[in-house]
């Protein structure tokens, strides 16, 4: 891949981890119902377990 | 000119309890990081753990410190500044405060001196038992005095009977109608807190490309811990939120800005606002349209309640109310915002390799202490003019001290207390730029429990231990 | 049964084990100020920094005490003692801090042991002037203060402070002569020497000008004549005895003894001041909480207390001995 057709993936990745990021708040903080919360909370807690056990590159990155 | 005691008797318990609440905060969640590390040492003899353990028990020892002095202030203050509150409120307060300094103040200094000195005194597994007591002290310590604050917020469990408050049922005492939601938010501010803290400082070493492993480990669990953490608070608040609206809902809508009875519809969510007490209104106001509504109402078009449905002589003053609120709400949004970017670029593997992520974890890294002092500032700003909602008013619990009195103690306590908080930060920052230790190859104890209680032991241990000799110079 | 007396029972057992404990912490603070080898300064404070937190928490739960069982009495007794309360805390919270701070410093650790110091010999003095203002008598009127902040700034309650003061040195001194070995034990041998006449002696002058200050106390000798005066006499036997066994075979007895004379002087200042709480004015039943609240109090105390000895003591245990020449190593 070019280092074009990373950066265009990385920036719609960005946007969608925003979107997502903001859907999770306004479910989480109760803006569809307490049930609604509930279940936003658990899945996001899930998510974030699962997302903590992925490997971290450890050089420094001369892309950043 | 004359000062009215009243308003300085206020400014001074403000004083104090503001700078006390900063360390408590910081401590709560030190606690239990140390406790969690020292588990995680024990459990994987991992090096970096026990690294991560006697750096942070150095920042907590400072901050528990103070923390300790500073309350010590507090619990005879109220009789100091607020002898007829103390008087009124001794009764149903005074017995939890009791139960808070037996059950949690014993157990934290009984079992701080071991988790500070014990290390080479004591074998491992007391030593983490010691460390897990602090922490619980800790977390039952917060426990009784939330339980103290929120009989002041919403009392039950009472009768007055000619003046005097008397206990009738010491479980609504406690397990008063908003205890139960109030706990849990303080704490998890707390653990919040201490997530950020430590986040931070690993950022800063990672940022400077010293103690990689140090770093690497404590941004990992400082942003884990922070994610969970951040997204049960929010949704705490939204509960708590709808609690208080019950319960003191003149707070609430001192909180959201609005004056008149109905607000528009749909309502904007202000951020910044002038009001104008006096007149009931605001000067000018901005705010984001429907969020408002969205937010407030869980609708698209529901109005709020303003201030004005609350008599003039019982509001709170709504600047102190509204920014607080929105300086802590602001917080957990960019708090939100962080773990969201931390998620993000742990999915990328990049978490300890993006520069400019790193630089917004240090600049976070107090963030928990701003947010928490804002949420206070709305609870208790918010509960006036009561001190005991409903019961007291906090003009009528002043002690009968003169103005000056209070005035020249004031100063007393601004002039000691910066030099309590110039010191810590100095000691801290010192502290960070040295550096964690390296880890003694094997730093075990002097041995088990039993045999750490002989006294020849004991003695032998300081003079002949080999890791403490592979310590001296 | 007779509740507020259980509670009042309770609150004069925190403030006893506070005097006992902190005493002697303070007195090894004060100590500080008159010991100029940096080495043994190090070696003074470290004696005491393990437990110091625990001994300190017993002042919080006198003062909790009251306000949970004699609130009247806290309401009285707090703005009476606005000023000495104030300096107190901001003492005690000098030199608690100066524990954590002195030990990040290396070359400007004086600074810090000096602060220490102060901190620790204003809140002695502080504490004693308390007592004396508590001796002279508050103004009381329809059970609220009504005197004047600087009422306590007399002479009685200055001889008093410094009887306290005296009083916490020997403690301190008892104490290093338990724990040091080498220079500070003579140290130790030297400082208990010149306090504990001092502290008999101002013990003495307070409790002859007692008399005199307070009409109360004239009432209390004639009611209990023969408990007082034995209270006196084995209070001088016990002076006697400390000077005897200074520098001697025991580590402990001095410390012991004269944990001892404090004992006997707060036996004696109970005798003197019951049935009231605030002082020849107001009886300790006038001034409680409704039953529900000393129940609670006395439930929490009864079950928790043992527990908060037990490993109070356990504590000390582990810290036990002589204080290492070292430090703690940590």
């Amino acid at each position: 891949m070019s280092r074009t057709e990373i950066s265009a993936m990385r920036a719609t990745g960005v946007v969608i981890a925003n979107l997502l990021g903001a859907v999770f708040f306004f479910v989480i903080i109760g803006v569809f119902g307490l049930s609604e919360a509930i279940v936003g909370l658990l899945v996001f807690v899930s998510l974030a377990l699962l997302i903590f056990r992925r490997p971290q590159t450890k050089e420094h990155n001369s892309e950043t | 000119m004359k000062l009215d005691p009243t308003v300085v008797a206020r400014i001074q318990f403000a004083f104090t309890v503001s700078f006390h609440i900063i360390f408590p905060t910081i401590s709560i969640g030190l606690a239990t990081f140390l406790a969690i590390v020292e588990g995680l040492w024990l459990k994987t003899k991992d090096a970096v753990y026990l690294q991560i353990y006697r750096f942070w028990l150095g920042i907590f020892a400072m901050s528990f410190g103070v923390g300790v002095v500073t309350g010590i202030v507090l619990s005879f203050e109220f009789g100091l500044g607020f002898a007829r509150f103390a008087q009124i409120a001794g009764p149903a307060i005074g017995p939890m405060i009791a139960l808070e300094v037996l059950t949690s103040f014993f157990l934290e200094a009984g079992f701080l001196g071991i988790m500070l000195f014990g290390l080479h005194r004591v074998g491992p597994k007391l030593h983490f038992f010691a460390t897990c007591m602090v922490a619980l002290g800790t977390l039952l310590s917060a426990s009784w005095i939330l339980s103290a604050n929120s009989w002041m917020q919403t009392p039950d469990g009472v009768s007055i009977q000619n003046g005097h408050v008397a206990v009738t049922n010491w479980l609504n005492v406690i397990v008063n109608p908003s205890w139960l939601y109030r706990l849990p938010h303080m704490l998890a501010a707390a653990y919040i807190t201490g997530s950020f803290f430590v986040a931070g400082v690993g950022a800063w070493y990672l940022l400077h490309g010293k103690h990689e492993d140090f770093g690497r480990r404590t941004v990992a669990l400082g942003t884990a811990f922070a994610t969970i953490l951040i997204a049960g608070q929010v949704f705490l608040g939204d509960i708590l939120y709808g609690t208080m609206l019950r319960y003191q809902p003149s707070k609430m809508q001192a909180a959201e800005g609005f004056w008149e009875d109905h607000s528009q519809s749909p309502a904007p969510y202000y951020w910044i606002i002038a009001p104008d007490q006096a007149h009931q209104r605001n000067r000018f106001a901005i705010g984001i349209p429907y969020l408002g509504s969205i937010w407030l109402t869980h609708s698209l078009r529901g109005q709020v309640n303003g201030l004005k449905n609350t008599p003039p002589d019982r509001q709170p003053r709504m600047v102190m109310v509204f920014y607080g609120f929105r300086i802590m709400y602001g917080m957990a949004i960019l708090m939100f915002g962080v773990v969201i970017t931390s998620l993000w670029l742990r999915w990328q593997g990049r978490l300890f390799t993006t520069r400019w992520f790193l630089h917004a974890l240090l600049i976070m890294t107090p963030s928990g202490v701003i947010a928490t002092l804002a949420g206070w500032y709305v609870a208790e700003t918010g509960r006036q003019p009561w001190v005991i909602w409903g019961i007291l008013r906090t003009a009528d619990a002043v002690s009968p001290v003169p103005a000056g009195a209070l005035l020249s103690t004031l100063i007393a306590f601004v002039c000691i207390y910066a030099l309590f908080i110039t010191a810590f930060l100095v000691f801290t920052f010192r502290m960070i730029r040295r550096g964690p230790e390296l880890a003694p190859a094997h730093a075990e104890a002097s041995g088990s429990l039993k045999n750490a209680l002989r006294p020849q032991v004991m003695n032998n241990a300081a003079s002949s231990h080999p890791a403490l000799e592979e310590q001296l110079p | 049964m007779n509740l507020p007396l259980l509670s009042a029972a309770f609150a004069a057992f925190a403030i006893a084990l506070y005097v006992m404990l902190d005493g002697f912490d303070l007195g090894v603070g004060a100590l500080l100020l008159i010991q100029s080898d940096e080495h043994l300064r190090d070696h003074m404070v470290d004696s005491i920094t393990p437990t110091w937190d625990g001994n300190e928490t017993w002042l919080i739960m006198a003062g909790v005490a009251l306000l949970a069982a004699f609130p009247i009495a806290y309401s009285i007794l707090l703005p009476a003692f606005y000023l000495p309360l104030i300096v107190m805390l901001l003492s005690l919270g000098l030199r608690g801090v100066a524990f954590e701070f002195r030990y990040q410093v290396d070359s400007h650790r004086r600074i810090w042991d000096v602060a220490f110091s102060f901190g620790s010999i204003m809140a002695a003095l502080m504490q004693g002037l308390i007592v004396g203002g508590l001796i002279q008598g508050v103004t009381i009127t329809a059970n609220r203060f009504s005197g004047s902040v600087f009422d306590v700034f007399r002479p009685f309650p200055l001889v008093t402070a410094a009887a306290v003061l005296n009083g916490y040195l020997v403690l301190g001194s008892g104490w290093l002569h338990l724990k040091a070995t080498g220079a500070l034990r003579l140290f130790a041998e030297r400082m208990l020497h010149r306090a504990t006449p001092l502290f008999a002696g101002l013990a003495a002058v307070s409790c002859i000008a007692s008399v005199f200050v307070q009409p109360g106390i004239a009432a209390a000798w004639s009611a209990h004549s023969v408990p007082l005066t034995l209270i006196v006499v084995l209070f001088f036997s016990t002076f006697l005895a400390v000077m005897a066994v200074n520098g001697g075979h025991s580590d402990i007895l001095p410390f012991a003894l004269a944990l001892g004379l404090f004992g006997l002087g707060m036996s004696g200042l109970v005798l003197v001041v019951y049935p009231n709480i605030v002082p020849f004015r107001l009886p300790l039943w006038d001034a409680a909480s409704s039953t529900l609240s000393h129940v609670f109090l006395l439930i929490g105390a009864a079950v928790v207390t043992p527990v908060v000895l037990a490993y109070s003591a356990f504590a000390y245990r582990v810290f036990r001995g002589k204080t290492p020449e070292k430090g703690w190593g940590v």
